[in-house]
């Protein structure tokens, strides 16, 4: 760089003001690309502020909130909150909070369960899909209607269906005192059922794509060379689909942690609390309690330890691609 | 015996009709099937692979009608024109990949693999996946993986098409030692007529979905049985003139050119037809010959070993091919001749007609 000018300069040597000029034209394109740089500033500026005021608004304001006693009872604006700092006893409550902790069981041995059952079906569902068979299409758009339909009106029908007197009593050839959404163990097994019964299409669907995503040739090859369909799909098929796998079950795992539609829907978190996950738990905490402060706290809490696990699954599935 | 044969087989897609197809390709055999793109090459190896059945006729392998049996039971490898390689697995794993499916035991597929690697020289990049290795190297493990297993023959589509010119002239000569030294059946499938002639024992040359001509490249050069195949074979291509033989069946003439059509059998008197000469076969003019064209040079394309010659004959783009440089700029300008035992001539429609 600095030959380059050097020679510019001992190029004209009468005419520093020319050999001047010279030097700048050939920085100009460097020039345009800082320049092009701050301009770029500029034109997402207004984005960024957008964002700024969108996600980081909300979120240090719970943060705020989340540190005082304020309710809206007390007829204190908002930001005045401050007044009733109370230095993170929210956060010391929540930690011992046995209410809170046994949601926090309960959505998870839920997420245990209905996550691996969606991702079997919606693994062995796309394998099926894998070959042609006649009526392919057809089913395909039939397998994928639960996922697109309101998951209260999910609740719904599921509600109707888990009814003493309702088709799967009939169906199972069982008593209209059969219970199950006030039964505290059924209860819990009829949300999942309808969980699974709405989501496992996106398995599905994310499956069928990744595998699809393997080239037929690889396909081919693998049975020229004398793999069966099942070998093929175990040494050659899942191998590549790490990463899709592990967005899927990533993807459905955070959704299943926020459900709540369905829950409060066919058993409003009964019989008792046996039902109450995380979600319906802060929604009594809101409504019923009124304890906003405890919420937000609770809330970031929950939003700061899932973003970690998240980030921990993807990475993994980024590290595992290619 | 044949290792393939293919019998009357046909095979309809909406757009394209595939046959009828006849073909064998003897036991140890390098067996070239050559066509421009599009002309069913691989549907010709899909059908030997059973991953396309025909609509009619039938494909025996080893002998043996293969209607019932399955893809692998064909015991016939590929190499895929992509290659085809897993590209989660290693070198390794890649090549051994037909074993540890058949289930053969660790220390019979570590002898074999051995074995595999020596000829191909692939040792040193057995660990590697595939997206660390070179368009060469990769090259190699994919015929590792056709080789490893005993296959009855290995069909190679387009195998060295993705390589650059110097790569793909070291692979050809090497995919022949290969195929000798192991006394393998190869059909080797390609576009590029130059790679088919320098390995195959003998060619097919398909056209349109059909086999055009089968024979040793020699003959398929020097005689090429129609106008298709004159005009699908030699580099560049055949220089081509559309005239009339003469009423009396004594000459064939085309404007101011006008040749012998000594020896020819059943020469088509008083119809249309057409002459061919390869650009070799046009020499300059010496000083007593008889029958000499004038040309006018339009452009001259030294290639080292040889010089290409862009003239105009008779109001026609003609292309002579001579070997090493041009002395002058005038060298092969003014006259030319044709070599008369090399003239290729076709009846109208476009079959050769017989020397005697
Ligand atoms: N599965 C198929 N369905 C419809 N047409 C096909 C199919 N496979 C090949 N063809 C057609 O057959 C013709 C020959 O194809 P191909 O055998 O791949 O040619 P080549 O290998 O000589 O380039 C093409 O025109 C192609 O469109
Ligand atoms: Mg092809």
């Amino acid at each position: 760089m600095t030959d380059a000018t050097a020679e510019t300069i001992t190029d004209t040597p009468a005419e520093p003001a020319s050999a001047k000029a010279n030097r700048r034209s050939r920085g100009y394109w460097a020039g345009v690309a800082h320049d092009s740089r701050k301009l770029g500033f500029w034109f997402v500026a207004p984005a960024v502020l957008l964002l700024l005021f969108i996600v980081v608004f909300p979120l240090a304001m719970q943060l705020y909130l989340s540190l005082t006693w304020w309710t809206p009872l007390d007829g204190v604006r908002w930001y005045r909150a401050y007044e009733s700092f109370n230095s993170g006893d929210n956060y010391a409550r929540l930690l011992t909070d046995g209410a809170l902790w046994a949601a926090l069981g309960r959505t998870v041995l839920l997420m245990a369960i209905a996550v691996p059952a969606q991702f079997l079906l919606g693994l062995g569902l796309a394998y099926l899909f894998m070959e042609q068979f006649v009526g392919r299409k057809f089913f395909y758009s039939i397998l994928l209607t639960p996922m697109m339909i309101v998951p209260a009106v999910v609740g719904l029908i599921f509600f109707l269906l888990f009814q003493g007197t309702g088709p799967v009593n009939d169906t199972l050839r069982l008593p209209t005192s059969f219970a199950w959404l006030t039964d505290v163990h059924r209860a819990m097994l009829a949300v999942i059922i309808a969980d699974t019964w709405q989501w496992t299409p996106l398995m599905f669907l994310i499956l069928l794509a990744g595998m699809l995503g393997v080239p037929a040739d690889q396909l081919t090859a693998g049975r020229l060379l004398g793999a069966s369909n099942w070998q093929n799909f175990c040494k050659i098929v899942l191998p590549r689909m790490k990463s899709v796998i592990a967005i899927a079950l990533v993807l459905r795992s955070v959704e299943c942690f926020k459900i709540f539609d369905v829950i409060f829907v066919m058993t409003k978190g009964g019989p008792g609390v046996e039902t109450e996950t995380i979600s319906l738990f802060l929604y009594k905490k809101t409504f019923a309690d009124l304890d906003w402060s405890y919420v937000a706290a609770i809330g970031l809490t929950i939003l700061f330890s899932l973003s970690l696990i998240a980030a921990r699954g993807l990475s993994y599935a980024a590290k595992r691609k290619g | 015996m044949n290792a393939i044969s293919i019998q009357g087989a046909i095979k309809k897609y909406p757009k394209f009709t595939l046959g009828p197809i006849d073909l064998s390709v003897e036991r140890g055999e390098l067996f070239g099937i050559l066509g421009p793109p599009s002309a069913g090459k691989t549907s010709i190896l899909k059908l030997i692979l059973g991953l396309v059945k025909p609509d009619r006729g039938k494909v025996l392998i080893g002998g043996a009608n293969s209607d019932e049996m399955e893809v692998a039971e064909r015991q016939i490898s590929m190499v895929f024109q992509n290659l085809a390689l897993f590209p989660h697995m290693s070198g390794r794993e890649n090549i051994a990949f037909p074993l540890t499916e058949r289930g053969v035991s660790s220390k019979e597929i570590a002898a074999r693999l051995d074995a595999v690697s020596d000829v191909l020289h692939v040792g040193h990049i057995l660990h590697k996946n595939p997206a660390q290795m070179s368009g060469g190297e990769r090259q190699r493990i994919a015929l590792g993986r056709a080789l490893i297993a005993d296959s009855r023959a290995i069909l190679l589509d387009e195998p060295i098409a993705a390589l650059d010119a110097r790569l793909r002239e070291e692979m050809r000569v090497e995919l022949k030692r290969l195929q000798r030294t192991n006394n393998q059946t190869f059909v080797y499938v390609s576009h590029d007529e130059e790679e088919v002639m320098a390995i195959a024992d003998r060619v097919a040359v398909v056209i349109d979905g059909r086999v055009a001509q089968v024979g040793a490249p020699d003959d398929v050069y020097n005689k090429p049985n129609s106008l298709s195949v004159a005009q699908v074979i030699g580099s560049p291509p055949m220089n081509l003139f559309q005239g009339r033989f003469s009423a009396d069946g004594r000459h064939f003439e085309c404007g101011d050119i006008v040749v012998a059509v000594a020896g020819i059998r059943d020469v088509p008197a008083g119809e249309q037809g057409t002459l061919g000469i390869r650009p070799e076969d046009i020499h300059r003019a010496g000083d007593h010959a008889t029958r000499r064209f004038r040309i006018s040079v339009n452009s001259i394309e030294p290639l080292g070993g040889y010089t290409i010659v862009n003239a105009t004959l008779g109001g026609q783009l003609i292309k002579i091919r001579v070997s090493g440089q041009l002395d002058g700029p005038d060298d092969h300008g003014g006259s030319v001749v044709f070599d008369e035992r090399r003239l290729h001539l076709f009846d109208s429609e476009g079959d050769r007609l017989g020397m005697e």
